[in-house]
C-alpha cells in the first residue's frame, strides 16, 4: 500500500470486511482493494454487503480482490461476489497500475455512476468506444472478412431471431433458472461477438458468468438493459449510413 | 482440388453458421450447414464431407459428444474436425480465459477434434486454418 501513497493515492487501510463495509458507508472511494481471507469478516463476504447496498443508489464502486489463489474457481468466487477484477499477490507495482489504468479507461467510456450493475472485468479497449457507436466495427468486419454483404445478411437473420432468444433470457431469469440463463446468455453472446456487439456482448457475458456463479439477482433488470444495448446494435445496422462508416474502417 | 473440398457447418447459432458459410463460399468450398449436433451426424454419414466445422456448445448434443460419435463410427471417423469456441472466459484477465481455453481444447483433442477456432470469428483465420486441415488431409 505504501506504494500507491507513493504514487499520489490517498489510501485508507482497514484490516478486515466488517470495517471495509463501515468506511465504505463514511466516506467515498473510487477503488477498493480487498484481501479475500480476513478474519471477522472476509473479503467476498464484504463485497456481497457492499453490493447489496448499491442497489438503491445505482452507484458502483469497483472492488479489485488480491488473491495468492489464481485457480478458476477461486476468481470465479470472486466475480460471484460482485469483484470486478483481480491482481495476483504478491502485489506488484505493475499489476496494481495495469488494474488503476484499465478502470480510468472505463470510467471514460461509461460513467460508473447510474450504471449499478456494471460488474465487470473492465479492459482497456472495451470503454472507449462504447458511448460512440454501440458496435465494434473492426470486429464484425473482421468477422466476415471485410464482406458488407455478409454482415448485412447476417444482420438481418440475427434482428429476426434476437427478439425470441431475449425472451428465452428474461424467463429464465424471472424463474430464476441459472443453467438456462448460462445457455440462452453464452448463445447470445457468442453471436454478439460475431457482430461486433460491444456493449451488448458485454451485457450477455456478465450473465452468463452471474448464471455459472448461481447469481441471479438483477439479472431480470440486466437483461431490460441487454435488450436495449442489442436494438442499439440492430438500429446501427439498419441506419443507410453505417456501410460507409464501415468502408472508412478497412 | 482444394477449393472443391466440402465442409459441413454444424452451429445451432445461425448468424454465426451463416457467416462460416458465405465466407467460405466465397472460397470456392462447397458448404452446407446443420443446426443441431443430431443433424449433424446425419449429415456427416450421408455426405461425407471433407472436413467438419463443429461448434462446442449446443443444446441437446455438445460438439465433444458430435465428435467422439463421428470418431466412432467408422464410416466418418476419417473427416477431419475443427472446433468452434466460445468459452473464452473473462475478457481482460487472461489467465482465466487461458485457462478455460486449455481445458476446452484438452477436451477437444481427446474427442477427436484436430484444431481450434475461437469466436469471434475471423474471416482470415477461419480460411487459413480451413486450408490448413484440407491441406493435411490431401485435399
Amino acid at each position: 500500500m505504501m506504494n500507491l501513497g507513493e504514487a499520489g493515492h490517498a489510501i485508507e487501510v482497514v484490516e478486515n470486511g466488517r470495517q471495509a463495509i463501515q468506511i465504505v458507508k463514511e466516506k467515498d472511494f473510487d477503488l477498493i482493494l480487498m484481501d479475500v481471507y480476513m478474519p471477522e469478516m472476509d473479503g467476498l463476504e464484504a463485497t456481497r454487503v457492499i453490493r447489496r447496498g448499491e442497489i438503491d443508489s445505482g452507484r458502483h464502486m469497483p472492488i479489485i480482490a488480491m488473491t495468492a489463489t489464481e485457480t478458476q474457481d477461486h476468481i470465479e468466487k470472486c466475480l460471484a461476489a460482485g469483484m470486478d477484477g483481480f491482481v495476483p499477490k504478491p502485489v506488484t507495482l505493475d499489476e496494481l497500475h495495469r488494474v488503476l489504468e484499465s478502470l480510468l479507461c472505463w470510467r471514460e467510456g461509461s460513467p460508473l455512476q447510474g450504471r449499478g450493475r456494471l460488474h465487470s472485468f473492465p479492459s482497456i479497449s472495451e470503454g472507449r468506444s462504447e458511448s460512440l457507436i454501440p458496435v465494434d466495427l473492426n470486429q464484425a468486419l473482421e468477422a466476415v472478412g471485410g464482406d458488407l454483404e455478409i454482415l448485412k445478411d447476417v444482420m438481418e437473420v440475427f434482428a429476426s431471431e434476437y427478439p425470441e432468444q431475449v425472451r428465452v433470457l428474461r424467463e429464465a431469469c424471472a424463474r430464476r433458472d441459472a443453467a438456462c440463463v448460462e445457455r440462452a446468455a453464452h448463445r447470445l453472446k457468442g453471436i454478439l461477438a460475431n457482430v461486433g456487439g460491444g456493449r451488448a456482448r458485454e451485457l450477455a457475458r456478465q450473465l452468463e458468468t452471474m448464471a455459472e456463479g448461481g447469481r441471479m439477482n438483477g439479472g431480470v433488470a440486466m437483461v431490460e438493459e441487454l435488450e436495449v444495448e442489442i436494438e442499439r446494435v440492430v438500429a446501427f445496422f439498419s441506419e443507410p449510413g453505417w456501410e460507409r462508416s464501415a468502408l472508412g474502417h478497412k | 482440388m482444394d477449393a472443391k473440398a466440402r465442409i459441413l457447418v454444424v452451429d445451432d447459432d445461425h448468424p454465426t453458421a451463416m457467416i462460416i458459410e458465405r465466407v467460405l463460399r466465397k472460397q470456392g468450398y462447397q458448404v452446407s450447414t446443420a443446426f443441431d449436433g443430431r443433424e449433424g451426424l446425419r449429415m456427416a454419414r450421408e455426405n461425407k464431407p471433407d472436413l467438419i466445422i463443429l461448434d462446442l456448445m449446443m443444446p441437446k448434443m455438445d460438439g465433444y459428444e458430435v465428435c467422439s460419435r463421428l470418431k466412432n463410427d467408422t464410416d466418418t471417423a476419417g473427416i477431419a474436425v475443427l472446433m468452434l469456441t466460445a468459452k473464452g472466459g473473462i475478457e481482460g484477465d487472461v489467465r482465466r480465459k487461458f485457462a478455460n481455453r486449455l481445458e476446452d481444447r484438452l477436451r477437444g483433442f481427446e474427442a477427436g477434434a484436430l484444431d481450434f477456432l475461437t469466436k469471434p470469428i475471423k474471416a482470415r483465420d477461419l480460411v487459413k486454418r480451413v486450408k490448413a486441415l484440407l491441406w493435411a488431409g490431401g485435399h
